[in-house]
């Protein structure tokens, strides 16, 4: 199989290496004949050597019932970044790939009325800055009872990596661990871990870019995440007592909507929205700010997304608006 | 018939301007103003069976601080709290607190069969040397009435039957924080300090609850 420039080049699990074949699930695998790549749709080069599902059905009397599902037999998770070496002083991109079975989904960073989101920690070299989990933009599934935010079928995390000044000539080890939810009428967690292995290159350079079906997949991906609220034509941010007003050109989507984040003590009440006159579109955001539910050190803020139409292609911006302290001023 | 005629079109503008109005000014309900139990105010009252067949209702515990754990031990999250000891370390500190405290655990689940829902859940509290009325919601309407959204869901209400706090178990979804914040311990300690409960409210965290269709 011709897999181009596919992970097996940058990511390395240690027993696993060689074989493609879908993560392994720690509490269940043994015996279990390795299942084809692909089965879940998406590109069959995408090797996922480098991801370990750890089962989290626990031991002794906690254990897993016989027959009862675990994540990993619904995902799988591979690891990934978008070159395929690193340059000095650049910035570059790991990404975690959950693949879901059809009608099962995973979350966004700010799930919604249930669910979680994941929670990845990447070990990377001294020297290596490591910054905040980004967030394409989600999906929304809504039942009579509740509303998430997530993703189906396909999930791609990605985490911003800054590379010092000065390399070491030996490949470059980061270490990703990943838990994440799962749900379709019952929720399940998964862990993932793995590594992705770089090689250092000279400073000045410009390191290629991952190609081939990853590369794809990545593009795909990040061409979903989230833009500044600045970069959307003409908005304007305004701040009432109780209620935030967006307005800002509709860019001739006739739908849009916003995502609220959780903030501790901020409660978001409803949201409206209406098209205006010449492609502009005002939303009024309805809010609270509970000073007794603020976190210690938390900002009070309004954060979320603000949706244009409502394809996962369609464009997101990221919305954060500080608010005052209730008791230190009163508006 | 001139009338008729001048006032049809009258009315089909109206109609299309209303149209328009309903169309235009779209409203998104994010789900803020949906709960029924609300601090500061009432619990909602309710009578259930639990799993032996006992009838509970809320007026039967006033004077009594009553903590209630949507529970549901199919969801991951809540093993987490039963399988880190969480729950029982809560009941324990509960417990040195006084007498006056009672942990009830409601079970809204109906994505499984009543018996499966019943056995499931008095199986796996035994087995996690617990033991504590686990109260069965199946039809969903008790759940739904204190908006009850993820298993865990913490309420909890004072002697006056007054709900003072509800939301996340603890700020730790895995259960394996030794120094967790118990959102529901600091919400009984300050309430037993005549305090008011800060933070009285944070986002539940968890598996959806399975409720049943509502009809």
């Amino acid at each position: 199989m011709d897999c181009g420039m596919s992970l097996d080049r940058n990511t390395v699990a240690p027993g696993l290496a060689g074989q493609d074949r879908p993560a392994a699930d720690s509490a269940s695998d043994a015996g279990r004949g390795g299942r084809t790549s692909g089965r879940w749709g998406g590109p069959r080069c995408l090797r996922w050597t480098a991801a370990v599902i750890v089962g989290i059905s626990g031991f002794g009397w906690w254990s897993r019932e016989a027959g009862a599902q675990i994540a990993s037999d619904v995902s799988r998770v591979g690891f990934v970044a978008d070159v395929q070496a690193v340059v000095p002083e650049t910035l570059f991109h790991l990404a975690v790939v959950v693949r879901l079975r059809d009608g099962w989904h995973t979350y966004w960073e700010h799930p919604g009325d249930s669910g979680a989101p994941p929670v990845i920690d990447v070990e990377a070299p001294d020297g290596f800055t490591v910054g905040a989990v980004r967030f394409p933009r989600p999906e929304t599934f809504s039942t009579p009872e509740e509303t998430t935010f997530g993703y189906a079928r396909e999930a791609v995390f990605f985490i911003p990596v800054s590379a010092p000044v000065v390399l070491p000539s030996s490949p470059l080890r980061f270490r990703i661990r990943c838990t994440y939810l799962v749900c379709l009428g019952q929720c399940l967690i998964g862990e993932a871990s793995g590594e992705v292995l770089l090689p250092p290159a000279a400073a000045g350079t410009t390191a290629a870019r991952t190609a081939g079906p990853d590369g794809d997949l990545l593009d795909r991906h990040f061409r979903r995440l989230p833009q500044p609220i600045e970069r959307l034509s003409g908005i304007t941010l305004q701040r009432e007592p109780g209620a935030l007003i967006a307005s800002g050109s509709t860019g001739g989507f006739t739908r849009m909507r916003f995502l609220p984040s959780e903030v501790s003590g901020v409660v978001i009440g409803d949201v409206h929205t209406t098209p205006g006159s010449e492609g502009r579109f005002t939303l009024r955001i309805q809010y609270e700010v509970r000073a007794q539910n603020l976190m210690p050190g938390t900002v009070p803020a309004i954060r979320g997304l603000l949706l244009l139409g409502d394809r996962p292609d369609d464009p997101a911006y990221q919305v954060h608006v500080p608010l005052p302290h209730p008791n230190q001023t009163k508006e | 018939m001139n009338t008729r005629r001048r006032l049809f079109p009258a009315i089909t503008l109206g109609l299309v301007a209303l149209a328009a109005a309903a169309i235009g000014a779209n409203a998104q309900n994010t789900g803020a103003t949906k709960a029924t139990a609300k601090i500061g105010q009432a619990a909602p009252a309710w009578t259930m069976v639990d799993t032996n067949g006992k009838s509970h209702s809320l007026a039967d515990f006033k004077g009594k601080v009553v903590v209630m754990e949507w529970y549901n031990p199919g969801c991951p999250y809540v093993r987490n709290i039963y399988e880190n000891r969480r729950v029982h370390a809560m009941i324990s500190e509960m417990k040195k607190m006084g007498d006056n405290y009672v942990y009830l655990l409601v079970n809204s689940t109906a994505n499984i069969s009543r018996d499966d829902m019943v056995k499931q859940s008095t199986e796996y509290l035994r087995k996690a040397e617990l033991d504590m009325p686990i109260l069965v919601d199946y039809d969903g309407k008790v759940g739904r009435s204190f908006d009850a959204r993820t298993t865990p869901h913490m309420f909890v209400i004072d002697e006056t039957g007054v709900l003072r706090y509800h939301g996340a178990f603890s700020d730790d979804n895995t259960g394996k924080k030794a120094d967790a914040t118990l959102y529901v311990l600091n919400a009984l300690r300050q309430m037993k300090a005549g305090e008011s409960v800060s933070p009285d409210y944070v986002r539940p965290w968890g598996c959806s609850v399975k409720y049943a269709s509502a009809n």
